[in-house]
């Protein structure tokens, strides 16, 4: 019998099993690399895009340390608007220097120096001159030097920076008040409205606050101890001298409000400052004792927005309802019948010295089609242009992510803020990822004090006896 | 017939069984290789925002120790019997130390420099048991030319390593609603009623209360306790952040703000001076690379004693109306009318404020 030969080859089952198997077994290697090729895609781009996010984390943190999104003191100066002198308005970089070179700042142990007339603002106590706009009437220019001392402080060598704590000594207010029917002249306000701060901030004429008398408050029960009792009756102020009355804090707070900007101003005088002084100035409803403008008359665009109470106020009353910010110069000129593009000197100056209503005020739109004022308007223009968002990447593949990094710097309510934001933006579906944070860094006069005071770049600061740059608050 | 697969096909088999397994290995590499960039560079942006937080710890200390007075003795009175504390007695004798308050950085009564007591006298020396303070030693006074002073006078240091403690003093217990509403009751003057029957905040040492309707009463049995709290550090919470303060002027000081384990050591031999070695073991290696992978941010500041604001939202020109309005009155102010409506000023601010914060943009030589 003759057998047929070995089988040498798979049966037709055999072949269709083996294929079956090898295609399963192929798919699963391929759905194995596919996976993991797809696992390191999504790996890749979100170590990507968090590798975005932390830099723009950190771009935040260098902002809210340095302030370059402000002022970058390494770019050229056409390149620094916050540094100019502008429509006679100093900017939040512009060097005490140059406001001193602009013959409104004085020399270390000399005299302040004044303009021969016109120019802007007085940066520094001055002496007398004539001038109606603040009502206070004096002659110009001086016929001698007599009165100088008083506008220099009490030590002639320093020069009363505002950089310089001694600029703004206080004075006691805790004695500001009598009762209506004790005034010592019925009918107008206590002459002491302010206490014995008319020491330093009287501007107008020596003499004309009259003699007065605190009298105790017949509402509260009186001490036990007769003498504190007695003490506690009545205080009795003889006047006020009458020839050595201080003109400095009225006029270096004055003239600081066009040396950098509202902003600035609030951040420069102490947190207890009373933005007001005495002035007996006619074009005032008060007299002995009436209050000077800035910071008072609703025309005024430091004044509160809420009215114009003619009233002491700090710091908490002046921004409880308005605002002040330092606006990003990249920020488009769309505002104040601006047309969008970069925005021009005057424009940013007059950003800078204009309140913004962010309050009450701001809480709802305007209906009146004829109005041209708008509070959530005005209220989302100042919040957008403070946290002007700023690209990490000019350029960038269009798959990836785009994030911005904006820190936007105001005060509200008294207090000094730093809002950073990080903004993430899908590249495909546009979903956006925020984080927001209120920061704690460098204050402006601290990023005053980083900027060499002339030619760009930072200034060195060392306590081991190397080299301390000149910077912008150096007189 | 025993059939066998041909060498070249067995060999073809393991080439693309090693290919798959190294193409996956790969990825797998790669993937965890990402992974682990991604997670030190974010450990390092942990350390940074640390860094950043020691600002604020170490402004508000700044701010604090300008008022909360200074005492020779760490120990709290209560604590321990035995201790070197004296009795507490009047803070006008003139000759037994006293925790009292201070008068300012730069001292509110004359302009001379402070902290200074009641009787004008300028602060002891700190004691060195005290872990919140480093005193002089014998590397800072060769740093400054032997002139450096113990802490807190002008060219001195503090080091502030931070972290958590088991129990804070005066630690309260966090519930949020110790008087909540009845939402149930049927009775009209009990419904919806906060009825305030549990004292709110309770202390989270035990203090006797078990509840008004228990009729318990607290107790002040642990009342040390609660005031001296469980300083120890939690495990979890040290070794990450720190702060360090050098004095440079009377009001003006240059702060590192750290974010790592160096627990604000300068360097080793500022550990070995200051015997604090076995924090790391004795091994100056490991405090080198601790120091190494932190981040270190410095910062000058200067303290003002001037504080708040004097507004006064006036509400007696809405009631009365015939007196000025929009007062003005000084924080802290004793003066008072029954019929004032203080509003802000009710915020009491009685430590001063930062004039201004300056990031350096270098490390200065002494900090």
């Amino acid at each position: 019998m003759r057998h047929s030969p070995a089988r040498s080859a798979f049966t037709l089952i055999e072949m269709m099993i083996a294929i079956a198997l090898g295609l399963v077994i192929i798919y699963v290697a391929v759905a194995g690399v596919r996976t993991a090729s797809q696992t390191i895609s999504v790996a890749n781009r979100l170590s990507l895009e968090n590798s975005l996010l932390r830099s723009g984390y950190y771009a935040a943190q260098e902002q809210l340390d340095f302030w370059t999104n402000l002022d970058d003191p390494t770019r050229p100066d056409a390149e620094r608007p916050l540094t100019r002198i502008t429509s006679g308005h100093g900017m939040p970089f512009t060097s005490m220097n140059a406001l001193r070179d602009a013959g409104e700042w004085p020399h270390q142990g000399t005299v302040p120096r004044f303009p021969s007339s016109g120019g802007f603002c007085q940066i520094m106590p001055r002496p007398p001159e004539t001038s109606s706009a603040d009502g206070v009437a004096e002659a110009h220019p001086p016929a001698s030097t007599t009165g100088w001392e008083e506008d220099q402080g009490w030590d002639p060598t320093v020069s009363w920076s505002p950089h310089d704590p001694r600029t703004w000594t206080r004075a006691n207010l805790a004695e500001k008040w009598i009762k209506p029917e004790d005034y010592a002249c019925p009918g107008v306000l206590p002459p002491v409205m302010f206490g014995r701060y008319a020491l330093f901030a009287y501007t107008g004429t020596p003499g004309a606050l009259m003699p007065f008398t605190i009298k105790a408050d017949t509402n509260v029960a009186a001490p036990a101890d007769p003498a504190a009792a007695a003490a506690a009756i009545s205080v009795t102020y003889t006047g006020y001298p009458t020839d050595t009355v201080h003109h400095w804090y009225y006029r270096q707070a004055k003239a600081l409000s066009k040396a950098m900007g509202y902003a600035a101003f609030c951040e420069y005088l102490p947190p207890n400052a009373i933005y007001t002084w005495y002035t007996d100035s006619s074009d005032q409803q008060l007299t002995a004792g009436g209050i000077d403008r800035l910071c008072v008359e609703a025309g005024n665009d430091f004044c509160n927005g809420d009215g114009g109470q003619v009233s002491s106020r700090g710091i908490y009353r002046q921004t409880y309802q308005t605002s002040f910010g330092y606006i990003n110069p990249l920020a488009p000129s769309d505002y104040n019948g601006g047309t969008g593009g970069t925005v021009a000197d005057a424009d940013l100056a007059w950003w800078y010295y204009k309140h913004f209503d962010t309050d009450y005020t701001a809480m709802k739109p305007n209906t009146n089609p004829l109005a041209t004022w708008d509070g959530v308007r005005e209220l989302k223009w100042f919040l957008g242009h403070l946290n002007f968002p700023q690209r990490q990447l000019v350029l960038r593949p269009s798959q990836w992510p785009d994030v911005q990094v904006s820190v936007g710097r105001f005060i509200k309510n008294g207090r000094h803020l730093a809002m950073a934001k990080v903004r993430r933006v899908a590249p495909l579906t546009g979903e956006v990822i925020e984080l927001t944070w209120s920061g704690l860094g460098t204050t402006l006069r601290g990023a005053r004090q980083q900027r060499l005071r002339a030619g760009g770049g930072w200034a060195r600061w060392d306590n081991g006896g190397a080299t301390i740059d000149p910077n912008l608050d150096t007189p | 017939m025993k059939t066998t697969m041909q060498p070249t096909r067995n060999g073809t088999v393991l080439i693309v069984v090693a290919g798959v397994s190294a193409l996956l290995a790969s990825l797998a590499l790669t993937f965890l290789v990402r992974m682990r960039g991604d997670v030190e560079e974010s450990e390092q942006l942990i350390r940074y925002a640390q860094a950043k937080l020691m600002l604020a710890a170490a402004c508000n200390y700044v701010q604090e120790a300008s008022r909360m007075g200074w005492s020779p003795y760490s120990a709290n009175p209560r604590k321990d019997p035995i201790s070197r504390r004296p009795p507490r007695i009047s803070p006008d004798s003139a000759t037994t130390s006293y925790h009292e308050e201070a008068f300012g950085w730069i001292d509110v009564r004359d302009g001379s420099t402070g902290p200074k007591n009641r009787r004008h006298q300028g602060t002891p020396d700190v004691d060195p048991a005290n872990i919140w303070f480093s005193p002089a030693t014998e590397r800072d006074r060769r740093r400054t030319g032997g002139t450096r002073p113990g802490w807190p006078e002008v060219g001195s240091i503090a080091r502030c390593p931070m972290y958590g403690m088991v129990r804070p003093p005066y630690a309260v217990q966090l519930t949020a609603a110790y008087n909540p509403m009845s939402t149930t009751s049927a009775d009209p003057n009990v419904f919806c009623y906060p009825l305030l029957t549990n004292p709110d905040p309770q202390p989270v040492v035990a203090n006797g209360w078990r509840g008004a309707a228990s009729a318990a009463t607290v107790s002040g049995t642990n009342y040390a306790q609660f005031e001296e709290g469980d300083r120890a550090p939690l495990a979890r919470t040290t070794g990450r952040s720190w702060f360090r303060v050098l004095r440079d002027g009377p009001a003006t000081f240059v702060l590192t703000c750290g974010g790592g384990a160096s627990m604000g050591f300068r360097d080793w031999q500022e550990v070995e001076d200051l015997d604090q070695t076995a924090i790391f073991g004795g091994d100056q290696q490991a405090f080198e690379t601790a120091a190494a992978s932190e981040v270190r941010l410095w910062y000058r500041i200067e303290w003002s004693a001037a504080v708040m604001e004097t507004t006064y939202h006036n509400l007696e020109h809405e009631i009365i109306r015939n007196i000025e309005h929009y007062e003005s009155w000084p924080a802290n102010s004793s003066q008072s009318w029954v019929f004032s409506r203080r509003t802000q000023t009710w915020a009491k601010n009685p430590v001063g404020t930062i004039r201004w914060i300056q990031r350096l943009v270098t490390a200065p030589t002494y900090w």
